[in-house]
């Protein structure tokens, strides 16, 4: 069953997305679906870094400070790794 | 060259740190103590404070990792007590935000983002997501 769930996950790549620029739009393995968008975090209190990545979902949202530059093109189950980050 | 591909490691679960400190901040005393009994199940060990001044203080003088704030909370160093904790950061360099909030709007969302909030979680959730994001700030899924 889970080895069902990883390789639905897989077959949702990055290369399926129709914009490398924007938002990113995913579902993890409990079926949250996730938007993921970059952030201009410099006037933001006790920033980081000059951006940051949003996570957020009906019940959440979650700011990730690292992050790797092509980011757009994780897979949903890295972008869900991503997401656990900090 | 071919570029490599990114990987992220995937997240691993580790039992949370028995009675690591999270303040609360909510002047809503049913609220405050619905948000501490969820906390305290999750094996916190929870302090709250009803304003953003007696947060402040509070959170100076201890070693308080995480604070779980509704978001328009005033205080008397800004406009939000949200921002006035994260701009501390040479006083309290490690601090996490968690806003917590009945306020589910885009307005509100962008608000908490903007007062440099690490994690926003609606009060409608259920109570294992405020535990989820408290535990990913303390870096018991890493």
């Amino acid at each position: 069953m889970t080895d069902d769930r990883d390789a639905a996950l897989v077959a949702t790549s990055a290369a399926k997305r129709p914009d490398r620029s924007g938002p990113v739009d995913f579902v993890d393995r409990e079926f949250v679906h996730w938007h993921v968008s970059e952030r201009d975090a410099r006037a933001d209190p006790g920033s980081h870094a000059r951006s940051c990545l949003i996570f957020s979902c009906l019940e959440a949202a979650r700011r990730v400070w690292d992050y790797p530059l092509d980011w757009r093109t994780l897979s949903d189950a890295d972008l869900a790794a991503l997401s656990w980050g900090r | 060259m071919r570029a490599q591909k990114t990987t992220v490691r995937p997240p691993v679960a580790s039992p949370v740190q028995p009675g690591a400190p999270v303040l609360v901040i909510d002047d809503d005393l049913p609220g405050a103590i619905a948000t501490e009994e969820t906390l305290t199940a999750g094996g916190y060990d929870v302090e709250r404070e009803p304003d953003g001044d007696a947060a402040l203080r509070s959170v100076r003088g201890s070693l308080m990792r995480v604070v779980v704030s509704e978001l328009y909370i005033p205080c008397a160093e800004g406009q939000c007590v949200v921002a006035a904790l994260k701009e501390n950061r040479q006083r309290i360099p490690r601090l996490s935000v968690v806003v917590y909030t009945r306020h589910a709007g885009a307005v509100d969302v962008e608000w908490a983002l903007a007062a440099g909030a690490d994690a926003l979680v609606f009060k409608s959730a259920r109570g294992n997501v405020l535990l989820r994001e408290v535990g990913r700030l303390l870096g018991a899924v890493a």
